[in-house]
């Protein structure tokens, strides 16, 4: 009896999440099915003429379709591994670093552009990345030539992705700082007087204590694959590069909100939904494996 | 985006100082002012509406009880108001109120362009919308499509005031105000577009002095004077700093800045425009063989440096840095930019901008596409209580802008304060409302003698006495003598060969796929331009576009123009 009660509490405790998740997240749901309609505002979703597949064949038949699918999943999964390499070796780095107040200094330096809005990155960038900037002035005094980093295709997503690591390293280091400090100091003293170097020391302590970390992270960014910054991508990109930048975040909103071609912009979305649910139910499958890592 | 603001902007001052002055139409304009100023009167001094106000229904006819418009629109920038006033209440808005009892209520107004069309069809596709508001064409037609627009023919017929039905009048065979019907109903009260939008090249005469240049004639001579200005050091500031014709990423466009038209023009190359060719055949213009030799120049000129490496990523203000800081020298736009030319030289008076004809084409002609008759549109909401009420308001709006009433020359005198901040920013004017004018400024010019021109011109005369006797001092003088005098009378050159589209507006297909076709062009012709492409992908251009609709818009065009 008194398990019960004890039972009926944890759900009355659930309730509030359980009904924003159907109101935020279930209703809306329902929306999915403009994808298969001619839909009009004023009809709405339920008067709207059903059009079948129309949408989807469209959607097949554009030129776009394959490139910004592509684009998606290459730059996503591009900023998925420098996005982990990168903070990983800071936080190694940072660890054999052994004046504290240094390092407390340059993490809070690398963690700053976290905060900042891609609104005022994106202008800095575009300013530091023109001919006359100084990234090229660099380029020029190394004797090479000016390079339009952000009209060509083979530069834009190295800009990306870079812009993107740079922007996000520093806060990521501090998943991996926290996970040092969870490393026995014992197991580094017990290495040292048996006379490990601190490579070794590196090698066959430090690592292996962050493995797991790293592989729950990046098992966890499997089900993020599909989101490949909408916001920067946005900010920084024009008609040139949409060949190798143009992501389906980025057309939905083109062809959605801005030229108000609602059943076509839905239909692109649910491709992008059911995907996700695949490589979500994969990326967690991956993660109860190999970090033995289980919400149910 | 911001490009386009500033043209609404620049065209919007232009137009209030431009205002009919042949004889006919003094006569039927004023013909509706002699009863207005007394409704006036009566409104004003009676704060209780009088009756007899209310008893004769019209154009410019009071209500009794108090009207309430609710209305989204673009908001201004830099509005110029006096401290107190804003875009929601301000004398304008109090005029309109005093003689017509109408409220206007605002629902929303959005600065920025962009933001603007998102809130737009934010507001469509949750199908709240105000009572009134201006739209573009695709959000018009999507509009219309889900009955969402009250009906305007028989409104428009009975409570529009001769002037507004003069300047739709004015167009040839009724080309403006048909853009606002769907199947014979009038669904939109169009903007009007005047004639003379189209671009002229307008280039540093300061620099062509130093380097001993003449003005350029054809296509050839552009390419050779762009080529001194970046290689010669026109400004002799030591550096070489000075970056060739500047360019927008939308390439083509009616009344643009920094677009390439007129090089296509001169290759009888017609972009984004539609056709009939020898054979009867429906066209499009960017997908001719015309356009790809003119897209062939231009992508030479790219790689020759000729054209500013960066247009790409330049938004309009960029490109006007590039102006007033004295980087540039040479680029296309349309007489209107006098204003933004007068910013450079107020940065530096030494700048010089002249603005010239576009190039010659092989036959020594001078093409140009007439712009698209409207590309707003004013809608009323389906079920709005008073929808006469809107056409009221913009009776008495346009009798505050062209100065008719009195009364309207009085609010904010002298205080530069924009027409904008009228309610309903839907502009109309003649068809040849730039040109109309030319001959009187110029006679004023010869006689010095301002008599007997109506009130509404004078500003603008008096501007152009100014400069003509102090050139440059006054900046604003200055700025409108280049615009509505110097440019204005450049787009009246000989050589002009107009080239007429057989068909404007939107087809079915189009509203529905249109935006995928664009992109496809846009993107093409960016990277043709810019070397990213070989130019054969033109001809593979040309193949998807028909396949991924193109080919059934030019059916739908060819039944609709067949059926003319």
């Amino acid at each position: 009896m008194r398990n019960q009660t004890f039972i009926r509490n944890y759900h009355i405790m659930l309730m509030p999440g359980i009904l924003l998740l159907i109101a935020f997240s279930v209703i809306p749901m329902f929306g999915i099915v403009i994808a298969f309609q001619d839909f009009q505002p004023t009809r709405g979703i339920f008067r709207s003429e059903w059009i079948g597949w129309e949408n989807f064949e469209y959607m097949f038949a554009l030129p776009d379709s394959r490139s910004i699918f592509v684009n998606t999943m290459v730059i996503a999964s591009l900023k998925i591994v420098f996005g982990m390499a990168a903070p990983f070796l800071f936080a190694l780095l940072l660890h054999e670093v052994v004046s504290t107040k240094f390092k407390r200094i340059v993490q809070t330096i690398v963690y700053l552009p976290h905060f900042m809005s891609w609104v005022i990155l994106s202008g800095i960038l575009i300013n530091l990345l023109s001919l006359e900037g100084v990234v090229n002035q660099v380029v020029q005094f190394f004797g090479g030539d000016p390079i339009l980093f952000l009209q060509s295709n083979v530069w834009f997503r190295v800009v990306l992705v870079a812009s993107d690591v740079w922007k996000e390293f520093g806060f990521n280091t501090i998943i991996y700082i926290a996970a040092l400090t969870s490393i026995n100091t014992n197991l580094y003293e017990a290495a040292a007087i048996d006379g490990a170097s601190r490579f070794q020391r590196l090698l066959y302590i430090t690592i292996p204590g962050l493995l797991p970390t790293v592989i729950l992270l990046a098992t966890l960014g499997l089900g993020n694959v599909l989101n490949a910054g909408f916001e920067q991508i946005l900010n920084l990109y024009n008609p040139i590069v949409y060949e190798t930048g143009d992501i389906i975040d980025t057309y939905v909103y083109r062809a959605g909100l801005l030229e108000i071609q609602y059943g076509l912009a839905t239909a692109v979305g649910l491709l992008k939904s059911v995907v996700s649910f695949v490589l979500i139910a994969v990326s967690y499958l991956l993660a109860a494996r190999f970090a033995n890592y289980r919400i149910f | 985006m911001n490009r386009k603001k500033w043209l609404v902007l620049l065209s919007a001052a232009a137009l209030l100082g431009m205002t009919a002055c042949s004889g006919a139409n003094d006569g039927s304009s004023s013909g509706a002012t002699t009863e207005t100023p007394e409704t006036a009167t009566e409104t004003t001094d009676n704060a209780q509406q009088p009756a007899d106000a209310a008893v004769e229904d019209g154009p410019f006819a009071a209500y009794e009880d108090t009207v309430t418009i609710t209305l989204g629109r673009q908001g201004v920038s830099g509005n110029n108001l006096p401290d107190g006033d804003t875009l929601e209440d301000n004398e304008y808005l109090r005029y309109v109120e005093e003689r017509l009892n109408v409220d206007i209520k605002y629902e929303f107004s959005v600065e920025d362009l962009d933001a603007y069309n998102q809130k737009v069809t934010l507001a469509i596709a949750s199908n709240s919308i105000p009572d009134v508001m201006i739209v573009n064409e695709q959000q018009f037609h999507q509009l219309a499509k889900a009955d969402m627009l009250e009906d305007l023919t028989e409104v428009y017929e009975n409570y529009a005031s001769p002037l507004i039905k003069e300047y739709y009048d004015s167009y040839s065979g009724d080309r403006a105000l048909n853009t606002g019907r769907i199947d014979g109903k009038l669904y939109a009260l169009p903007n009007t577009n005047i004639d003379g939008n189209f671009q002229l090249l307008w280039i540093r005469q300061d620099w062509l002095n130093k380097l001993n240049l003449q003005l350029p004639k054809t296509v050839d001579d552009v390419k050779g004077i762009i080529q001194a200005f970046v290689e010669q050091d026109p400004d002799g500031n030591g550096t070489k700093d000075t970056v060739g014709l500047l360019g927008d990423p939308s390439i083509v466009g009616d009344g643009g800045f920094f677009t390439f038209d007129p090089i296509f023009n001169a290759y009888h190359s017609y972009p984004k425009s539609w056709f009939k060719d020898d054979q009867g055949n429906i066209v499009y213009g960017s997908t001719t063989l015309e356009t790809k030799e003119a897209l062939g120049v231009l992508r030479q000129m790219y790689a020759d440096g000729l054209i500013d490496m960066e247009f790409l990523t330049r938004k309009w203000e960029d490109n006007a840095g590039l102006v007033s800081s004295g980087r540039a020298g040479i680029l296309f736009a349309p007489w209107f930019a006098g204003w933004a030319m007068s910013d450079a030289v107020k940065a530096n008076p030494e700048a010089d901008w002249v603005p010239v004809a576009v190039p010659l084409d092989d036959a020594g002609k001078r093409n140009f596409v007439p712009s698209v008759p409207s590309g707003s549109f004013l809608v009323v909401k389906k079920g709005a209580k008073h929808p006469e009420a809107v056409l009221k308001v913009l009776n008495v709006e346009y009798e505050g802008i062209r100065l008719i009433d009195p009364a309207a020359q009085e609010l904010y005198k002298g205080q530069g304060v924009g027409w904008l901040n009228y309610p309903l920013n839907l502009q109309l004017d003649f068809q040849d409302a730039l040109a109309r004018d030319i001959p009187i400024y110029d006679k004023v010019l010869k006689d010095k003698d301002t008599t007997g021109l109506p009130a509404r011109i004078m500003p603008r005369v008096e501007a152009i006495l100014k400069n003509h006797e102090n050139p440059k001092q006054d900046m604003v003088a200055y700025a409108d003598s280049l615009a509505f005098y110097t440019a204005a009378a450049v787009t009246g050159a000989k050589e002009m060969n107009r080239i007429e589209p057989i068909f404007y507006g939107n087809t079915e297909t189009m509203l529905k796929r249109g935006a995928n076709l664009e992109k496809l062009e846009k993107e093409t012709f960016l990277k043709i331009i810019s070397g990213t492409s070989p130019l054969d992908e033109f001809d593979k251009f040309v193949s998807t576009w028909k396949s991924i609709g193109g080919d059934d818009v030019a059916e739908e065009i060819a039944e609709i123009v067949n059926n003319r």
